[in-house]
């Protein structure tokens, strides 16, 4: 448990890290299966429902494709709410085997500085899933 | 058959994680979608967001209970209907895995019955059960029809039907519990059928008679 909370704190870490180069306003790793590995969330928000509509969400955009492409990988889900100058923007990628992150930030952004940003996180929190932990679903997912 | 025509009634199929809600969509509807994934133990699968299947309610007279069959099945025999009443009934099931609580209530809006699924096998699964049992009635009305099925009756370690009815608890809401098999398909099409003359009921009296 020590080692996962260690985890968690690193890839924690590395989501604030992205919010101060970029303007993403909240970040959550989660589980295939909707359970959160790490997030950078205001304290109001609730982690266990976002975590796992994110998985439902994914889930089923994995399932369309499933139907309109088939075998060829779902990379990332983007939708876009409201609109100029306050809609926000929600970038959701499988980055891992049964590992999603969710990105949320304002549209106005600069898409591409936020996506080479989004990238560079990415591959930081590769590294410390697949050296450190096999990340399971139910019942026997880390956390 | 199934076409733009709505459906005439809408089950949410509810229950705990692994007790069998989307076999048992699936057993009464080949065709049915799941949105789901494997267990990496190779265990089984995991619902991440709905199951949803249709089925046909046929029945030769009004106040008879009938039958639920799969389209398949309805489309073959078509003939042997002929003169039946027909009605086309949703199936739709949600995530059992506790946090999923956003989603499930997603999907079980405008349900007209719950027909509601315990594995008769896992006495720790029930103390779940019943707070999802809860869930489904805050959110659908203490008044909506429900139908409990004591599942995998098949096991050889299955608890009997008053053993889990007594576990679950809460006389006034489980009225009625029936032993199953989803796996084998046994006692679930009954069971459907058992509430869907409840969910009729109600409707007829919600509309004021007939």
């Amino acid at each position: 448990m020590s080692e996962l909370s260690e985890i968690e704190k690193i890839i924690s870490s590395r989501l604030a890290e992205l919010k101060k180069s970029v303007p993403v306003w909240a970040s959550i790793v989660v589980t295939e299966d909707g359970l959160p590995i790490a997030y950078d969330l205001a304290e109001h928000t609730d982690l266990t429902t976002i975590s796992a509509i994110i998985s439902s969400v994914v889930s089923i955009a994995e399932r369309g494709v499933q139907e309109l492409v088939p075998d060829q990988p779902l990379n990332q889900v983007i939708l876009k709410i409201g609109d100029d100058p306050t809609g926000q923007t929600i970038i959701m990628e499988k980055i891992w085997e049964n590992v999603i992150i969710f990105v949320i930030f304002p549209t106005v952004s600069n898409l591409g500085l936020v996506l080479l940003e989004l990238e560079n996180a990415i591959r930081d929190i590769i590294e410390v899933i697949k050296s450190n932990v096999d990340v399971k679903l139910h019942p026997e997912t880390v956390l | 058959m199934f076409g733009k025509k709505p459906y005439d009634y809408k089950i949410y199929v509810a229950g705990p994680f692994q007790a069998g809600k989307t076999t048992l969509i699936h057993k009464l509807d080949p065709k049915a979608l799941s949105i789901e994934k494997p267990l990496r133990d190779g265990s089984g699968s995991t619902t991440t967001a709905f199951d949803l299947g249709h089925v046909f309610w046929v029945r030769p007279r009004e106040e008879s209970q009938g039958l639920v069959i799969s389209e398949q099945e309805f489309e073959k025999e078509k003939d042997q209907y002929n003169g039946y009443i027909v009605s086309k009934v949703e199936l739709k099931g949600g995530p059992g895995q506790i946090h999923f609580k956003a989603v499930r209530e997603m999907v079980m809006k405008n349900s007209d019955g719950i027909l509601f699924l315990v594995d008769s096998s896992d006495p720790m699964s029930i103390g779940q059960a019943s707070a999802l049992l809860e869930e489904a009635v805050l959110h659908l009305g203490k008044d909506i029809p429900i139908v409990v099925l004591a599942n995998k009756q098949d096991l050889p370690d299955a608890m009997p039907v008053e053993t889990v009815k007594t576990l679950l608890g809460d006389s006034e809401i489980i009225t009625d519990i029936f032993p199953a098999s989803a796996l084998n398909n046994v006692g679930i099409s009954d069971a459907i059928s058992y509430l869907l003359m409840k969910i009729k009921k109600r409707k007829e009296s919600l509309s004021g008679g007939n």
